[in-house]
Parts: C-alpha cells; sequence; structure tokens
C-alpha cells in the first residue's frame, strides 16, 4: 500500500523536492507530537541523560547500532554497496568479540567507522520516488517510502526471528524503546533551539528532516543537482544576476556539472 | 582587505563604539581592558581574511585561503564570547563579525525566494536585509553561548563548485555530543565569503528558506506580514 504510493507520487521534479499534500493534518499531528515530546519524549531523555553517564549511554548505543547492522549488511548488498557491506560485517564480528557483545566500537577505533541503512535508502537508491511527506503520530516526519521501508526492516532482522522463536519478544520491543531514547537524549539541544528560534518549526522541521535524510540516501554527500529543483541550491538562485535586481529576473544559469563534493566532507 | 557587506564603513571595525561596543562609564578597569582587547581583536580580524581570492587562484591556494578566513572567525568568535558577558554588546560584536565573513546579501535574498524577492518593492528589501541579519544573529548568539567552552577544530577542506567548503568540528561540549559544520564559501567582493552552513548534513540556508517561504505564505503571503512575523519572533528571543 505505502509502496504503491511511493511509485504514483514520486519527488518533485523528479529529484530532491519534498512533496506535502497532507500539510493540514500533518501539521496537527506534529502539533499532538510535540506536546507529547513536552510531556513525556523530552523529559525521558532528560532522565536518562542525567541517570546515565556518558560512557554508559555510549555503551548502551553501540550495543543497539550493532545488533542493527545486520539490517544494515542486507541493505548494503541490495544496494550493490560491497565495499560498505564488507566493512559492515567486519564491523559487527570484531564487535561483536573484541567489542564484548558491541559495547565497545572497536573497528571505530582501527579506522572503521560505521554507518546505517535501511530498506527506504535501497528503495531509494533503485530509483523509487520518496512519496509524500508524512508526520506519523509517536514516529515523527517520514515519507511512505520510509516508513514502508521500515515495516521491511523489521523482516530483515534476524534478532526478531530469534526472539519471537524463544517468545520473548519484549527484548526487541525493549530495544527499540531504548534506541528512541538515545537518539531523543542526542538531540536535545538541537530540538531546543530549533523550536525556539524558527519563524516555523513545523516548516523547520520538515526541512531538516529531509535534508538529513537525503544525506542518508546518498551517503553523506550531497544529493546531485536536478534541473529546475534549485530549492537545494545556494548556487541557482543566485549565479549570473545582479543583487538588487528587480521584477522580471533572468532565470537562473544552471551548470553543467553536478554540485557534488569534491571531497567527502568528512 | 577591506570588508565590503560591512554595514558601517570599513573604519567602524576598528572604532569600538561603531563596532557596538558601548564607551564605559561606571565600568571597571578590567572591564573597559577586556572592551580594548575585542575591539583589537576586531580589528585584526578585518584585516585578517586574505584578500585576492578571484577566480584564477589555483584551488590550492583557495582552499588555504578559505580555512584560514574560517579559523579568524572562529577565533574573533570565541574572543566576543568568552570575553564580553552583556547580550546586547555580545550580538552587536557577533553582527559585525557576521557582516564581514558572510555573504549577507545574497543569503538574505536566498533565504526570501526568487518570487517574494521580485514581488518586494526597494524599501521592503532593506527592511528585510536588515531585519535577517538582526534575527540571524540573535538566533546564533543564543545557540553560540552553549559553546563557549568549546573547542573547534577544522576536519576536511576542498574545492566547492566555484568557492570552496571548510568542515569544522566542536568538542568537549558541556552538553550534546561534538558536532560537525560545513561553511560553504563563495568569492565574493575580492575574498572569499561564507554562503552556507551545514549543520550536520543540514543547511542552513536551505532551512531557512523553507521556513521563510512557509511563513510568507502563512502571513498573507506579503512582505508586510512576514516583515511582522520576524519581528515578533526577534521580539519574543528577547524575552528569554
Amino acid at each position: 500500500m505505502a509502496l504503491a504510493a511511493c511509485a504514483t507520487q514520486g519527488d518533485v521534479n523528479g529529484g530532491n523536492g519534498l512533496h506535502d499534500p497532507f500539510e493540514k493534518v500533518n501539521r496537527a499531528t506534529f502539533e499532538f507530537n510535540v506536546a507529547l515530546d513536552d510531556a513525556i519524549g523530552k523529559p525521558v531523555a532528560l532522565t536518562y541523560r542525567t541517570t546515565f553517564p556518558k560512557p554508559i549511554r555510549d555503551g548502551i548505543r553501540n550495543v543497539a547500532d550493532n545488533l542493527y547492522s545486520p539490517v544494515t549488511l542486507v541493505n548494503d548488498l541490495l544496494q550493490g554497496e560491497f565495499t560498505r557491506a564488507r566493512i559492515t560485517l567486519t564491523r559487527f564480528f570484531v564487535n561483536t568479540t573484541a567489542g564484548i557483545g558491541g559495547i565497545a566500537d572497536v573497528a571505530k577505533n582501527i579506522g572503521m567507522p560505521g554507518h546505517k541503512e535501511d530498506f527506504g535508502q535501497t528503495l531509494a537508491a533503485w530509483g523509487v520516488g520518496s512519496g509524500p511527506y508524512i508526520v506519523v503520530p509517536f514516529l515523527g516526519p517520514q515519507t511512505t517510502r520510509h516508513l514502508g521501508g521500515r515495516a521491511i526492516d523489521i523482516g530483515f532482522s534476524p534478532f526478531s526471528y530469534v526472539l519471537a522463536a524463544h517468545d520473548v519478544e519484549w527484548v526487541g520491543i525493549a530495544v527499540t524503546a531504548i534506541n528512541a531514547v538515545d537518539q531523543r537524549e542526542r538531540l536535545i539541544e538541537a530540538v531546543d533551539g530549533l523550536k525556539k528560534t524558527s519563524l516555523d518549526f513545523y516548516a523547520a522541521a520538515r526541512s531538516s528532516y529531509w535534508q538529513a535524510r537525503l544525506a542518508e540516501i546518498h551517503n553523506g554527500r550531497l544529493p546531485p543537482a536536478v534541473p529546475g529543483d534549485d530549492d537545494l541550491d545556494i548556487d541557482g538562485d543566485l549565479d549570473g544576476d545582479e543583487l538588487g535586481a528587480g521584477p522580471g529576473d533572468p532565470p537562473p544559469k544552471r551548470r553543467s556539472n553536478d554540485n557534488r563534493m569534491t571531497a567527502k566532507a568528512r | 582587505m577591506k570588508p565590503v557587506y560591512s554595514r558601517g564603513s570599513p573604519n567602524a571595525i576598528g572604532n569600538p563604539s561603531a563596532a557596538g561596543i558601548r564607551p564605559s562609564g561606571a565600568r571597571t578597569g578590567v572591564q573597559r581592558l577586556r572592551r580594548t582587547a575585542i575591539a583589537a581583536m576586531l580589528a585584526i580580524a578585518g584585516a585578517l581574511p586574505p584578500g585576492a581570492a578571484g577566480a584564477a587562484d589555483p584551488p590550492h591556494a583557495l582552499v588555504e585561503n578559505g580555512k584560514s578566513i574560517i579559523r579568524s572567525l572562529s577565533q574573533s568568535v570565541f574572543t566576543v564570547l568568552r570575553n564580553e558577558s552583556d547580550r546586547r554588546t555580545q550580538e552587536a560584536n557577533l553582527r559585525t563579525l557576521f557582516a564581514m565573513y558572510f555573504d549577507v546579501p545574497r543569503i538574505a535574498r536566498f533565504v526570501l525566494g526568487r518570487a517574494a524577492w521580485s514581488r518586494a518593492t526597494a524599501d521592503e528589501r532593506a527592511q528585510f536585509l536588515d531585519l535577517f541579519q538582526q534575527y540571524v544573529v540573535r538566533v546564533y548568539a543564543m545557540q553560540l553561548r552553549r559553546y563557549r567552552k568549546g573547542k573547534f577544530e577544522i576536519v576536511a577542506s576542498g574545492p566547492d563548485r566555484n568557492g570552496v567548503f571548510v568542515t569544522s568540528r566542536m568538542v568537549g561540549l558541556r552538553s550534546g555530543r561534538p558536532f560537525h559544520m560545513k561553511w560553504r564559501m563563495r568569492p565574493s567582493g575580492g575574498t572569499l565569503k561564507v554562503r552556507d552552513m551545514v549543520f550536520e548534513n543540514v543547511s542552513m540556508s536551505i532551512n531557512q528558506r523553507r521556513e521563510f517561504a512557509s511563513a510568507y505564505r502563512r502571513h498573507g503571503g506579503t512582505m508586510t506580514g512576514l516583515l511582522r512575523a520576524i519581528r515578533t519572533k526577534m521580539a519574543e528571543l528577547d524575552r528569554q
């Protein structure tokens, strides 16, 4: 169902734009999520921060990331990213053994930092459009492609089968909950800042979500420019015309080369 | 090199009162000394960004130029944050740095979007430019205060289209985790100026462009509505 929506909606301009046809409903859901976060999400994250010192929080995150790595591995392979798949596999073995069940990220310290892939990113790599932007209660900003991918990813995790076989699915739910709290803890300052200072928190959150998501899809690089889609192009609007030009501005000149960074940022 | 888009004259940078540093009546000697130090720092910073960053420069020199500009900007910002406790003066000093190191007119125009910009009158554009500077500086001054004790380091750099990117990292924060910031710079007025800051893969220019577009639409689709919204937000921030 979600996949069908992806296929029909597509991306605005076939590229980096985000379509928000349900903005009215999305705004209402967003308000609900913000209220919920004020009441529960942020206080829990703050308690988590003050209860557990940073080394313990890092350990918890490392274990959760390690448990997630089979999902990343499957998606690396599905995207044809074999070098990254090898890194994911090596990391899993190194961190599970030398890192004592994933508590320590030993692989990162020997020059093999981790990454995460999900099926939504795989769909993007296969050319499936993002689908419309939707704000999901409890979950937050998503696209239908992202949300549909999440459902598939559950099936990719070997641990979900192991836990189900032993009738201890609650462990999986607990790990998901801890992961959510941990992620929220890491965003306390960023969300506070955005909420306090933005002219339109909804629009700022939507834009932040989509930019971060595009970076994930393109593995940390800026997405390639798409002609006619200059919303993501800091040069596009201004090249070739003078400041102060009035109505009837000439259309911006397009460059033939793409705007990918020539060197990776990190 | 002179600051092309500084709101005052280039000399204003070296002039404490013009740089927003108020003459101190009942201030202590130490405070006065600090103020002089900041004014001197700003003056040096104004002279520091190496000029001649034309398109003919070899990429390597351009990248090195970009790095030294960002380094000098960070030093000036830390000097203001660490030595100046008064919020208003801090903001005034940061506004001077913003005008000096950032291509403010181009950023403002990008953020407003082509449609709104072409519909705006000359007076509305001027108002927007002025208000935008104040708003951005107030927002960042609030955020930056948390990073006073942090350590700034440059971790990557390279060519970026017709300009340069420099990636920095902030570590040693009291709360929150270390973060990366990519500075995208473009030649402007004989030097390189910052056109965008990308905070952990999220471009601030693009975020603001979308946010302003939404605010413009939701406030009647007029510049008057948008300008009023920015003023209201600024007053709200001022109360905090």
